[in-house]
């Protein structure tokens, strides 16, 4: 029996930051996800009744919001990430250059 | 009107916390925002002259101009932080012996009997086959650990290994340590003479005073050890230097609401610091009803113990907590702290290794007692008897493990604030969950480090100068009054 149901707009929220957060979630519900027209549906089924469906439907939107922010500034900065991780391990001497062809194509990956 | 961009981030990790966020970057560096200024900074609405900016833009969250010089500071920092990776293996662990005089409640050996026959001891061809093969590691540093079941059970085999280890090093020329995992209750005047010519550190087992410690620990015949750990802990005190003996105790349901008479009896022994380690789930400890204690209680069981080491600090008693000593170096030092419990990857072979009384290797004594208790032998990567070095080292078993334990890529992990500070333990996800990367929802593992971070950044949080003098005099291993003198020295010096 599905106990709670949160429809989320895919225009707002990504399917990584949908999965994340249920991810987070699947400790304490059964949580299933299925994709409709207009919406993604995300179904909870509490595995022990210690949180009513207010307060579960707050936390999870609120973890979603934060699990979206991450994949939006990760965005900004991935490429940067890559770049101190490989300059730590395996140091280039023309790093202005790698830097400067990386940062203005972020499409590309090292 | 938004302004224009003026700043880019740089990577860092957030948690939303109760009244503001917490964000750490890839170099362990952190800061709390309220709720307002986290809003501005990823909207790009920071201005470039506000406190706030200034701080996020010196501990390297966000950047202006200079990308390439940035990134070669990050990068250094980030090689600092992850120095262990160069070191390589330095923890060599040798059971000597399964034999041990003691039945301890939530004994990790899975030990025999005292009496039982020779097979469950290390040979001396093994025992060599063991140091040499240590030796191969590129660690400038090797330290060698007997453990057991009780070590001085099989005392000649320890004596041939420090010998061993001492005639090869005439030609490695490494740093070697000694330390003898030892319950104490077999020791005598002989071997004592041996440990201290050797200069061997021992290192014991004491739960507390003597109706905690004796709870858990006990003979076969079920007699408590207390009386005899406490005369053969003196007379070793007595005898050998300052810092050669030291104990750690096991968090049980049987002190775990009184940590701090454990802490007491630890400052009667005369003993210099304290772990409190919570119990892991192997050996007898694996399931075991007896033993079982929330997470709940030993969080709430290791506050109050914190809190009552910090007053004696603060009354001029220098004794740490080993675990919050080790964390806050990471969080408030750029430097790597070798602790291959906590690692990413993790330390499993690659920081620290054991090698059984027939010359099996495992990864860790933990995968040692998965193999002991259950016969799976999933974690054994050779025997020194028969593999070579790389033979054991290039085995694609340590490959996968390793993989699977870098917490970067793992779910929970990958975006988790403490990601910079944390690490994971594959073998114990294996045992409790069922494969080496884990569920984090339900991972007591991930539970209990999270809570212990939450824990030390409350107290960041609310720093007073008192507690963080405190928290510096332990990771820098000075007193209270070293610190506190050469801060107010620097506040002297600034305002001249």
């Amino acid at each position: 029996m599905k106990e709670l149901i949160i429809e989320i707009n895919p225009l707002i929220y990504t399917l990584q930051a949908i999965k994340n957060t249920c991810y987070d979630f699947s400790g304490d519900s059964w949580v299933d996800i299925q994709s409709e027209e207009t919406c993604i549906k995300i179904f909870f089924q509490k595995k022990e009744n210690s949180i009513n469906n207010i307060e579960l439907k707050q936390q999870f939107m609120n973890r979603l919001l934060d699990h979206q922010i991450r994949i939006d500034t990760a965005k900004e900065f991935k490429t940067i990430r890559e770049m101190i991780v490989a300059q730590a391990f395996e140091p280039c001497d023309n790093l202005n250059e790698v830097v400067g062809y990386m940062i203005n194509d972020p499409s590309k990956t090292i | 009107m938004t302004p224009q961009k003026q700043y880019s981030l740089l990577p860092f990790r957030f948690d939303k916390r109760q009244d503001n966020y917490l964000l750490v970057n890839e170099t362990g560096d952190h800061i709390f925002l309220e709720f307002s200024e986290f809003q501005q900074l990823i909207n790009k609405q920071l201005k470039s002259d506000s406190e706030i900016f200034l701080n996020l833009k010196s501990k390297f969250f966000l950047y202006e101009k200079s990308l390439p010089k940035i990134i070669e500071v990050l990068a250094t920092k980030y090689r600092t932080k992850h120095k262990f990776l160069y070191d390589y293996t330095s923890l060599h662990m040798f059971v000597v012996t399964y034999k041990c005089n003691q039945k301890c409640t939530y004994c990790h050996a899975s030990s025999v009997s005292d009496v039982s026959d020779d097979k469950f001891d290390m040979d001396i061809k093994t025992a060599q086959k063991s140091v040499e093969f240590a030796f191969k590691s590129p660690s400038h540093n090797i330290k060698i650990e007997f453990q057991g079941g009780e070590p001085l059970l099989n005392f000649d085999i320890v004596k041939a290994t420090v010998e061993h280890a001492e005639k090869i090093n005439e030609e490695y020329q490494k740093n070697i340590e000694f330390v003898l995992c030892t319950n104490l209750t077999k020791l005598t005047t002989e071997h004592l003479k041996y440990i201290k010519e050797k200069k061997i550190v021992i290192s014991t087992s004491l739960d507390g005073p003597a109706d905690i410690h004796n709870q858990c620990r006990k003979y076969f015949n079920g007699k408590g050890t207390y009386e005899d750990v406490i005369n053969n802990l003196k007379m070793a005190k007595s005898d050998l230097d300052d810092g050669m003996v030291t104990a750690l105790m096991t968090v049980t349901p049987f002190n775990v609401h009184r940590l701090k008479e454990v802490v007491d009896e630890y400052l009667n022994q005369g003993l210099e610091y304290i772990f409190f380690r919570k119990l892991n789930p192997f050996g007898y400890a694996y399931k075991n009803e007896i033993l079982d204690y929330t997470l709940n209680d030993f969080i709430i069981g290791y506050k109050e113990a914190l809190d009552y080491i910090i007053q004696l600090n603060s009354s001029g008693v220098f004794f740490p907590e080993v675990f919050s000593t080790l964390l806050l170096s990471r969080i408030l030092t750029p430097f790597s702290t070798g602790f291959v419990d906590l690692q990413s990857p993790t330390g499993a072979a690659i920081s620290g290794i054991i090698y059984d009384v027939n010359g099996d290797v495992f990864i860790s004594d933990e995968a040692r007692m998965i193999y002991r208790t259950t016969g799976d032998k999933k974690f054994c990567i050779g025997n020194v008897n028969v593999n070579s070095w790389k033979e054991i080292y290039s085995n694609p078993q340590l490959r996968e493990i390793i993989e699977d334990s870098c917490i970067d890529a793992l779910p929970g992990c990958a975006w988790c604030v403490y990601k910079t500070y944390c690490g994971s333990d594959p073998v114990r996800n294996y045992l409790t969950q069922g494969d080496m990367i884990g569920y984090r929802p339900t991972n007591d593992f991930c539970q209990k480090h999270k809570a212990i971070f939450n824990l030390l950044f409350s107290y960041l949080e609310k720093l007073d100068d008192k507690t963080d003098n405190i928290f510096w005099s332990w990771i820098t291993n000075r007193s209270l009054d070293q610190v506190e003198n050469f801060t107010s020295n620097m506040t002297i010096n600034e305002s001249i």
